[in-house]
């Protein structure tokens, strides 16, 4: 390396940018050469001279307050955030109005459909409660009709059809008796149907908005069949166009859901 | 992130403009300019370069733009540029002296003393910076520093240890590999 490459190469020796081969072959040139090793420390030395002078001319006048330069910046940063802020602040409060709307619909949504839920989970413990005590353990024996007649009027006064009965009948069974009940506030015929072995109940009543729950596990007709397990019995329902009909019974499910679709099939 | 820069911002921008209340207002721009659009800093790279590159782009501009100070003019790159004399020690200057030999250099030359002496920058930063190849930043450095030395001995006419003309000649690159 000679004397003018290395006053070339000297800003990056500086600056720590040379290859480790090329600062061992410039510091080899400056151990042989004595103007270029005292040149690159007068360098070295006026460099540190302007940094500290830049900076101390900058802390004795005070020139410069970085404090000062942040407040203002942080200042500006929040009036122009402020300023977003205004420009959306209306949009943001239809937007809040809207979305509470929406979440009060939606809340009364859920209330409706969890309200709808438990009340057929209710419907049919309460069909099942109502065929355990009155049909098993015939804890209610007043208010029964006995007479074809007598439940066919019953039929027609509370469901306006005098014939269903004998529809309903499943096969194998007689009608045994009838009485009205109510479950879950609402008014039913309770049927109960007598094979000799077993009884069944089939509550009807005629169908206004109510639905059932649960997920439908067939369907027989265009008729959507539910069914439930409770209290060690099995209870089935459908809706017809103008009825609301539950089965239930103590038997196995398959027959209890038999039973369902026969009535199905019929009305 | 870029708060703690505002020091080293404020220094290069006064030596800029010579003005506080000028260096401020760059700051400030350069601050709030990065703030706004902090999604284009790649993450990992030198948001300090990155912080002065935003800054002296706005210089650039500004001085387009106001022309009311008298410019300086500065050196073609291709210019023999001659040391008078060589320095073997470091004389006894002041601060204020140092700084108004600074400030009447000319631009470009105030800027890569400042950005790769006072600030530490490499000549590859200055040169992204810049956007400039970085054989111009080394001739740039090189020339600035002679001009620095020749400002401060020159209307001083201390007595120094001198060599006769010393010139800062182009070297042909090639020589050696710059990374």
């Amino acid at each position: 390396m000679n004397c003018t490459e290395a006053e070339y190469l000297a800003p990056l020796y500086w600056s720590n940018e040379l290859e480790p081969k090329v600062i061992l072959e410039l510091e080899e040139h400056l151990s042989d050469c004595a103007e270029c090793a005292r040149e690159l420390q007068a360098q070295s030395q006026f460099d540190e001279l302007l940094r500290n002078a830049v900076d101390q001319n900058a802390i004795d006048q005070q020139l410069i307050n970085p404090q000062d330069v942040r407040t203002r910046v942080r200042q500006e940063m929040r009036a122009s955030e402020s300023l977003w802020r205004r420009i959306f602040a209306g949009t943001a409060l239809r937007l809040a109005a809207v979305s509470a709307v929406l979440l009060i619909l939606l809340g009364g949504s859920l209330f409706y459909v969890s309200r709808q839920r438990a009340f057929e989970r209710t419907l049919y413990a309460d069909a099942a409660d109502d065929h355990h005590d009155e049909v098993m353990a015939h804890l209610v024996d007043s208010y029964w009709r006995y007479k074809v007649a007598d439940i066919q009027d019953l039929l027609q006064s509370w469901v306006g059809q005098t014939t269903l009965a004998q529809a309903l009948t499943p096969n194998g069974y007689h009608l045994a008796r009838a009485r009205l009940c109510e479950l879950q506030t609402q008014i039913y015929v309770h049927l109960v149907y007598d094979d000799g072995v077993h009884e069944v109940s089939i509550f009807v009543r005629r169908k206004e908005a109510e639905t059932l729950a649960g997920r439908a596990i067939g369907s027989i007709n265009g008729k959507s069949l539910h069914a439930q397990f409770v209290k060690d019995l099995q209870v089935a329902g459908f809706q017809s166009r103008d009825l609301t009909i539950l089965v239930v019974t103590d038997m196995p499910r398959r027959d209890c859901l038999e039973i369902a679709r026969q009535a199905a099939s019929r009305v | 992130m870029a708060m703690p820069h505002a020091e080293s911002l404020l220094r290069t921008a006064l030596r800029l403009t010579r003005e506080k209340s000028l260096s401020e207002d760059l700051v400030q721009e350069v601050l709030l300019r990065a703030w706004r659009s902090f999604e284009q800093f790649e993450a990992g790279t030198n948001c300090k370069a990155w912080l002065f590159k935003i800054m002296l782009n706005l210089a650039s501009k500004r001085q387009k733009q106001i022309r009311t100070r008298p410019q300086l003019v500065s050196l073609e790159e291709n210019e023999s540029f001659k040391l008078p004399v060589t320095v073997t020690r470091t004389p006894e200057f002041t601060g204020s002296e140092v700084v108004t030999a600074l400030d009447s250099l000319p631009e470009e030359h105030r800027t890569v003393l400042l950005l790769g002496v006072v600030e530490g920058f490499t000549c590859k930063e200055i040169g992204q910076m810049l956007s400039i190849p970085i054989g111009t930043v080394m001739s740039r450095l090189s020339r600035a520093r002679i001009g620095l030395r020749r400002k401060l001995t020159e209307p001083i006419g201390r007595a120094c240890v001198c060599k006769p003309e010393v010139s800062v000649k182009q070297v042909q690159k090639g020589a050696y590999e710059l990374h």
